[in-house]
C-alpha cells in the first residue's frame, strides 16, 4: 500500500516537472521559472491533508461538509480557491501601492498600514461556484460540491482609511484590485474590482491576520482584500495593488467571469457577457453538515441534525428543516453566534421513525424575506447554487 | 541528495569526457588541448565512469521499466472491473491522448479536465477558452481534442475500456435494434448494474446476446447512456 502510494507521488512529482518543462519551452523559462518553483506535488498543501483536491496547481481545494462543525472554520479546514499559482511573498519585498485617480499615490509596507486603526470582522467566504457540480445540464469549472465555504475572523485595517490617506479624486466609481499571483502563458491576470460604495465601507478591510495569526499563503499571505458578504473572489489574496478608477475594469475576471444572467435563462443557454450582469452579494442558503450523507442510524436513537446558514450582508431569521421530502417544515435552533456577514449554526434534534431511507432537507430565510428554492436557477458558469440542501439517512 | 536523473546526468557528462579522453590522440587540436591539462590516471578515472555510467542507466531502465508493467498490470486488472480509468493522470489511453497529454498538461495537471463533464460543444469552447490563454493547437489538433474529450469526459462519463466500448457498440448495432430502434435505448440514464439488469431483461425477452459479449455491450451502454 505504502509503496503504491509513493509510486504515484513520484509519478504525479515526475509529471509536473514534465509540465514546467513543457511550459518553460512553450512560453520562455524566464519569465516562468519563479512560479515552477512554488508547488512541489506532495509538499504543496502541508495543514490541509483533510481536504478534497480539485486541482493541485492552480490550488483548489474543498473542504468535506460534514469537518465543517464549528463556528469559525480552523485553517487547515478552510476550503482554497486559486485561479493562478500560489505566489511566494517574501514581506521584505512586499509593499501595496494605491494609485490611479488619487491625490497622493502610496507605497505602504505592513508597518505603515499596522499605524491604522484596527478593525476585525468575521466573514463567511464562500466561492461564487460551489456547488457547480449539481448543475444539469453539466457546466464548465472546478466541478466543486458543498464545501467551497468557511468563515474566519479576519484583522487588518478599514480599507476606506488607506483610501482616506491617498485621497481619492472625485469620479472615481470603482477600486481595482491585483494581487501578487502572475499569469502563465496568455491566461488573464485575476484583477477584481469592488465598486465605490462597498469599498468605503468601514466593514471592507485589508487584513493581514486569519483566525489570528498571519494569513497563510494559500489564503493570501501577507494581504488579502476582505470583501464581506460578497462572492470571494472579490476577496483578492496576495494584494500588492489598488487602483481607483471611473470605469469598470477590463479584463476577464471583470468583464467575462463572475458575471450571472441579466434574465433567467433555459439551461443551457450561452448568453453573451453584455447579457450578465457582475455577481455582488451572496444568496441565501443552508446546507446540512450532520449527520453525514448516507449516516446508518437506528430506529429510535437521537440524530443531531446541524449545519450552516448565510445570506451575505442579509440576516439568516430561520432555518426550517423538513423530514418528510418537503411536506412539512419545523425550525431549526440557531446557534448563539451571530455575526453580521457570518453564517448562523443550526440544530434540529430527529429521532427515525421508522426503519427504512429518510431524507433531511434544510431551507433557510433571510431579513429579506429570501428563502432556497426548490431548483436551481442554471447558468452557464455554474454560480450560485442554493437549492434546498438534503442528506439522506438510513435507519435499522 | 542528488536524485536519479541528476545521478545519471552527471555520470553522463562524466563518460562523454572519458570516451573523448581515450580517443583524445585521434581527435582535433582543441580537445586535445583540452586533455593535456590531465595525467593518465584522471582519463582512465573518466573512462570507467562512462562504463559504469552506462551499466547504471541500464540498471535503471529496466526497474523503471519493470515497475511500470507492474503498475500497468495493475490498473489493467482493476479495469476489467471498475469504471476507473487506466493511468494515475485519469486520462484513457486513446487517440487524442497524446494531444492532451503534450498540449493541455501544461499549466495544470490533468485533475482539472477530467472533473468535467461537457458534450463536444462545451469542449469545443473550453479548448477555445486555453487557446485564447496560450495553448498552440493546429486545427486537426483542436477536433482531435474535442472528440476525445467529448468522449471521456462527455455529458455521462466514458467506460474505462475504450476498446471494450466500440465491441460492445457492434454489439449494440448487430443485436439490439432487431425488435425495435436505438430510441428506446437513448432515452435511458442508467448505471451500470441498471444496465446489467435492462440487457438481462431484453435477452430474456429474446435478444441473441451472448454472455462473452455481455461484459462489452454493458460498458458501451453504461459509457454512452450512463448517469452523469
Ligand atoms: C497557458 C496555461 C494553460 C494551458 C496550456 C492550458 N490551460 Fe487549462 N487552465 C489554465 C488555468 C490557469 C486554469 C484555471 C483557471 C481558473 O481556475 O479560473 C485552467 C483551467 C482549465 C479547466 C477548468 C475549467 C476552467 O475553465 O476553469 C479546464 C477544463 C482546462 N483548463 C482544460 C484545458 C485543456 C483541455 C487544455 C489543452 C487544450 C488546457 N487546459 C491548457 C491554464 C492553461
Ligand atoms: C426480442 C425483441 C427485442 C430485442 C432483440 C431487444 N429488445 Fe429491447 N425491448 C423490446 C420490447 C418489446 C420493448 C418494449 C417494452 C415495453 O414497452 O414495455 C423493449 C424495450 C427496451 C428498452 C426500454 C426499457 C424497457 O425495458 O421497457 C430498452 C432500454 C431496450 N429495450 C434496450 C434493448 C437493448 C440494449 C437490446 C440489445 C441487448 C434490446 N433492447 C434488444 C424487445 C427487444
Amino acid at each position: 500500500m505504502s509503496t503504491r502510494k509513493q509510486d504515484s507521488a513520484g509519478v504525479s512529482r515526475r509529471s509536473f516537472l514534465t509540465g514546467a518543462l513543457k511550459l518553460g519551452a512553450t512560453f520562455g523559462i524566464s519569465q516562468f521559472l519563479p512560479e515552477f518553483a512554488l508547488p512541489v506535488l506532495g509538499e504543496t498543501i502541508p495543514g490541509k491533508e483533510k481536504l478534497l483536491v480539485r486541482s493541485v496547481r492552480p490550488t483548489d481545494l474543498e473542504t468535506p461538509v460534514e469537518l465543517l462543525n464549528s463556528f469559525i472554520t480552523p485553517i487547515d479546514l478552510f476550503y482554497v480557491r486559486s485561479h493562478l499559482y500560489t505566489p511566494e511573498v517574501e514581506l521584505e519585498d512586499w509593499s501595496l501601492s494605491v494609485g490611479g485617480m488619487v491625490g497622493t499615490p502610496l507605497s505602504l509596507k505592513l508597518d505603515d498600514l499596522k499605524k491604522l486603526p484596527r478593525k476585525t470582522v468575521t466573514v463567511t467566504l464562500e466561492c461564487a461556484g460551489n456547488g457547480r457540480a449539481f448543475f444539469d445540464p453539466p457546466v464548465a469549472g472546478i466541478q466543486w460540491g458543498k464545501g467551497a465555504v468557511g468563515t474566519a475572523r479576519w484583522t487588518g485595517v478599514s480599507l476606506a482609511d488607506v483610501l482616506k490617506k491617498a485621497g481619492l479624486k472625485s469620479g472615481v466609481k470603482y477600486i481595482t484590485a491585483n494581487g501578487a499571483d502572475r499569469p502563465m502563458g496568455k491566461v488573464p491576470d485575476m484583477v477584481r474590482n469592488v465598486p465605490l460604495e462597498k469599498a468605503l465601507h468601514p466593514d471592507t478591510v485589508l487584513a493581514w491576520e486569519m483566525n489570528g495569526q498571519p494569513i497563510p499563503a494559500l489564503h493570501g499571505f501577507p494581504l488579502r482584500l476582505i470583501v464581506p458578504g460578497w462572492e470571494a473572489a472579490y476577496s483578492v489574496k496576495w494584494l500588492i495593488d489598488l487602483q481607483a478608477a471611473d470605469a469598470e475594469y477590463d479584463g476577464f475576471f471583470v468583464k467575462t467571469a463572475y458575471r450571472f444572467p441579466k434574465k433567467p435563462v433555459a439551461p443551457g443557454t450561452i448568453l453573451d457577457p453584455k447579457d450578465t450582469a457582475p455577481l455582488l452579494g451572496l444568496v441565501v442558503k443552508s446546507i446540512i453538515t450532520t449527520p453525514k450523507h448516507g449516516l446508518k442510524v437506528k430506529v429510535g436513537e437521537k440524530v443531531m441534525v446541524s449545519g450552516f446558514a448565510w445570506a451575505g450582508e442579509s440576516d439568516i431569521v430561520k432555518v426550517d428543516v423538513s423530514t418528510d421530502r418537503g411536506s412539512t417544515w419545523r425550525p431549526a435552533r440557531l446557534g448563539k453566534e451571530h455575526e453580521r456577514y457570518a453564517w448562523r449554526q443550526f440544530f434540529y434534534e430527529w429521532t427515525a421513525p421508522e426503519s427504512g431511507s429518510h431524507t433531511i432537507l434544510s431551507r433557510a430565510t433571510d431579513d429579506k424575506g429570501r428563502t432556497q428554492p426548490v431548483t436551481a436557477q442554471w447558468n452557464q458558469s455554474g454560480y450560485l447554487w442554493n437549492v434546498i440542501d438534503q442528506v439522506r439517512i438510513n435507519a435499522e | 541528495m542528488l536524485n536519479n536523473q541528476e545521478v545519471l546526468g552527471v555520470l553522463g557528462v562524466l563518460g562523454v569526457l572519458g570516451v573523448l579522453g581515450v580517443r583524445k590522440r585521434r581527435e582535433n587540436k582543441m580537445i586535445q588541448s583540452f586533455f593535456r591539462r590531465f595525467n593518465r590516471k584522471t582519463v582512465k578515472f573518466l573512462a570507467i565512469s562512462f562504463v559504469l555510467g552506462m551499466v547504471f542507466c541500464f540498471s535503471l531502465k529496466t526497474t523503471a521499466f519493470s515497475q511500470n508493467s507492474i503498475l500497468n498490470s495493475q490498473d489493467s486488472q482493476d479495469s476489467q472491473d471498475s469504471q476507473d480509468s487506466q493511468d494515475t493522470s485519469g486520462l484513457p489511453n486513446s487517440d487524442g491522448v497524446e494531444v492532451v497529454r503534450d498540449k493541455c498538461v501544461v499549466c495544470h495537471e490533468a485533475d482539472l479536465i477530467v472533473q468535467q463533464r461537457l458534450d463536444r460543444a462545451g469542449w469545443k469552447r473550453e479548448i477555445g477558452k486555453m487557446v485564447r490563454w496560450g495553448t498552440k493547437l493546429t486545427d486537426a489538433e483542436t477536433e482531435k481534442l474535442a472528440d476525445y474529450l467529448a468522449l471521456h469526459f462527455g455529458k455521462t462519463k466514458a467506460g474505462a475500456s475504450v476498446g471494450l466500448a466500440a465491441k460492445g457498440e457492434a454489439v449494440f448495432l448487430e443485436k439490439c435494434l432487431t425488435c425495435h430502434e436505438a430510441d428506446l435505448t437513448e432515452q435511458q440514464q442508467l448505471s451500470k448494474a441498471g444496465w446489467e439488469r435492462e440487457v438481462g431483461k431484453m435477452v430474456r425477452w429474446g435478444a441473441q446476446v451472448s454472455e462473452e459479449e455481455k461484459p462489452a455491450l454493458v460498458e458501451f451502454l453504461t459509457g454512452k447512456y450512463g448517469v452523469r
